[in-house]
């Protein structure tokens, strides 16, 4: 005997303004919790463990220990990972041009355009992480 | 210049195959649910917990007095293995073994009222923080009967992914009552036929159910019906109600076996996705069908080995004058020449960013092989479950329209048109009939070819399942999915409630509207 089988075929619209909309933003915003999962999820695509929760559970279990900074911390990963997938040939350097292209497409407003080793078109992982955490970090204190 | 542009195509291919393959946005979307409804003072270390947790079923069972949902209940937790909660039951316990939330709860039972929600609440969550319980999984029965209950367990962070109802006319459990004998001595109804006294009653010494008894349940249904449709808009999104218009009585087993079957389907979501489906079955599923309907509503292309084989053909290439012998028997064209026709199609700047629905292909394992050769991974396979039978009819049946190139099928055609399906030599002026009559068999649909076509792909299931794999639980794998679409537009299957072709329609877009279910595994 088969039964009608009913399943909701819409979706209720939902009210921005209400009381639990609001409460949902702002722990999300306290707790950076975009950011974290933004961060995570780049994490996975540059590296792309085979077990993706597992790679997850450690790298949150990391920071939990050893009591370090979600945000910072994943930041700097992704930036290593981003430069490993520029620098295809592992020379250890990208060009200024791959740096600039990098530098804004993560949203650093007001981009360094001479850092270190640009004289040579030779930028490296560290120059690179460091101002790509030095110019995300003024995008949050300068923001009110 | 974006970053996009500095990094290869394929690369960025690879991440969404990636994040198809291993649902990265579920696991995200379940995650921020959670954390959203719970709102941990650390984030990080509930991130943690989530994530460890093994997926157990969290199911709430919702039916009216007296409908035998109850059996349903434990039978379900039985084939799941998880913990079987009856709410009423929970209380009595509670009460007995003197917990401090039984000491509560003693007094509001005693005077036959019903006891605080927040006590009732405080006992479910501790139950199911219990270790064995927690493991497992479990059924919630009897609770919540109101909305604020359900918003109240929400609060508390009893999380449900399933909210299932057993919906049952009321006149059903009228009639059910009217038929039951009552017990004097131990208060307790029995029903003969379906829920009988043990052998030690004599069934004489039973009575006609007493008024206050009727009195009760009467009450009981009163406010279920009051309550239910504030109760599901609680649970909408896990909200699935089965409908039995002559009640369950007798086909519990039955029942509990379709809600099992269906459990493995996870809620609407909206996540973005490029759609790289693969529909497949035997000859005469009706993949082209619905292929066609998913192409011209999601934008898709639609490549499959008939359409590429033409297109080849309408560049008048030497290629496509050689494939014009292959015309009427697609599955007789050499394998190598398909896949290459078909990749270059697949890779084509249309197809990559519109997404694809890939008809009748692959079959076999080389096949499969060919694909993966060229990294073309589809992320979804959609196999359609139609028996042999229904196939063979399908083909035999169907015309095209040497006119119009359009398919028909004389299951549903009307009928006095069947009989003028000879080509008209006369100058008819009746529109109609011209058109009718201009109906042709395709070569490759008469009888003898059809049963070989089939007999070709009796493996093809098997050979899928491996390549492509149903969805685990465990490892989050697989891409496959099973759908009936058979008795649709037939009309034969009398078990089908609605034959018209648009039943098809309606099951394909609630397919799509949800990402790949599990496989429950018996």
């Amino acid at each position: 005997m088969a039964p009608r089988v009913t399943v909701p075929k819409e979706r209720t619209p939902i009210n921005y303004n209400s009381r639990e909309v609001i409460n949902a933003k702002t722990y999300l915003e306290q707790h950076k919790i975009p950011e974290i999962i933004q961060q995570l999820t780049t994490m996975l695509f540059y590296i792309q463990p085979e077990n993706p929760k597992k790679f997850l559970i450690d790298k949150l279990i990391h920071i939990k220990e050893k009591k370090l900074d979600a945000y910072t911390y994943f930041t700097e990963e992704n930036l290593k990972a981003l430069f490993k997938i520029f620098d295809v040939t592992e020379k250890g350097y990208i060009s200024t041009k791959q740096y600039l292209c990098a530098m804004n497409d993560i949203g650093v407003k007001n981009i360094n355009e001479t850092p270190e080793g640009s004289q040579f078109n030779a930028i490296s992982c560290d120059v690179f992480v460091k101002e790509g955490i030095a110019g995300l970090n003024q995008k949050f204190s300068s923001s009110s | 210049m974006e970053v996009k542009d500095l990094i290869s195509k394929k690369k960025i291919n690879g991440f969404a195959e990636y994040a198809d393959k291993h649902d990265i946005f579920n696991i995200f979307h379940d995650m921020v649910q959670k954390l959203l409804t719970k709102q941990p003072i650390d984030p990080i270390e509930y991130m943690i917990e989530h994530l460890q947790q093994p997926q157990v079923p969290s199911i709430i069972l919702h039916g009216i007095t007296m409908s035998n949902v109850k059996v349903v209940g434990k039978i379900l937790a039985g084939k799941l293995n998880c913990e079987h909660i009856i709410v009423s039951e929970l209380i009595e316990e509670a009460i007995r073994t003197k917990s401090s939330l039984g000491i509560q709860a003693e007094s509001y039972y005693n005077d036959r009222n019903f006891v605080p929600d927040n006590i009732v609440v405080s006992l479910i969550f501790k139950k199911i923080q219990e270790q064995k319980v927690a493991k497992r999984g479990w059924i919630l029965q009897g609770y919540p009967k109101t909305r604020e209950q359900a918003l109240l367990m929400k609060r508390k962070g009893i999380i449900a992914d399933s909210f299932i109802v057993l919906d049952i006319p009321d006149e059903v459990i009228n009639k059910y009552v009217a038929d039951m004998k009552y017990d004097c001595r131990a208060s307790t109804p029995y029903h003969l036929k379906y829920n009988p006294p043990p052998s030690i009653i004599n069934p004489n010494n039973l009575i006609d159910i007493p008024v206050e008894f009727l009195t009760r349940i009467n009450k009981k249904m009163e406010i279920y019906n009051r309550n239910l449709n504030s109760i599901i808009n609680c649970f909408k999104s896990v909200y699935r109600s089965y409908y039995y218009k002559d009640g369950i009585y007798g086909h519990e087993e039955e029942v509990a076996n379709i809600i099992y079957n269906n459990l493995g389907q996870r809620p609407i979501i909206d996540n973005p996705s490029c759609l790289k489906i693969a529909i497949a079955g035997l000859p005469g599923s009706g993949k082209t069908f619905l292929s066609e309907f998913i192409a011209k509503k999601y934008g898709v292309i639609h490549v499959s080995v008939e359409n590429v084989i033409l297109e080849e053909i309408s560049t008048n290439s030497e290629l496509g004058f050689i494939l014009k012998t292959y015309v009427n028997h697609y599955n007789k064209a050499p394998k190598d020449v398909v896949l290459d026709l078909i990749v270059r199609r697949l890779k084509k700047e249309d197809c990559e960013q519109n997404g694809w629905i890939l008809d009748g292909y692959p079959t076999t394992q080389e096949e499969i092989d060919g694909l993966n050769r060229y990294d073309i991974y589809p992320n979804r396979l959609i196999y359609l479950n139609v028996p042999k039978e229904t196939c063979i009819s399908r083909l035999v049946n169907r015309r095209i329209d040497i006119k119009t190139g359009y398919r028909h099928n004389l299951m549903n055609l009307p009928p006095e048109i069947e009989n003028i399906v000879q080509p008209s030599n006369n100058n008819n002026n009746n529109k109609e009939q011209n058109s009718i009559s201009t109906l042709r068999q395709q070569e490759c649909d008469k009888e003898k070819y059809v049963l070989e076509r089939i007999e070709e792909m009796k493996d093809l299931k098997e050979i899928l399942i491996k390549a492509y794999k149903y969805k685990n639980r465990v490892t989050n794998e697989g891409i496959m999915q099973d759908i009936e679409v058979d008795g649709i537009g037939e009309g034969l299957n009398p078990k089908c409630p609605s034959p018209s072709m648009n039943r098809a329609y309606d099951i394909i877009k609630g397919t799509l509207m949800r990402p790949v279910p599990f496989k429950i595994s018996s």
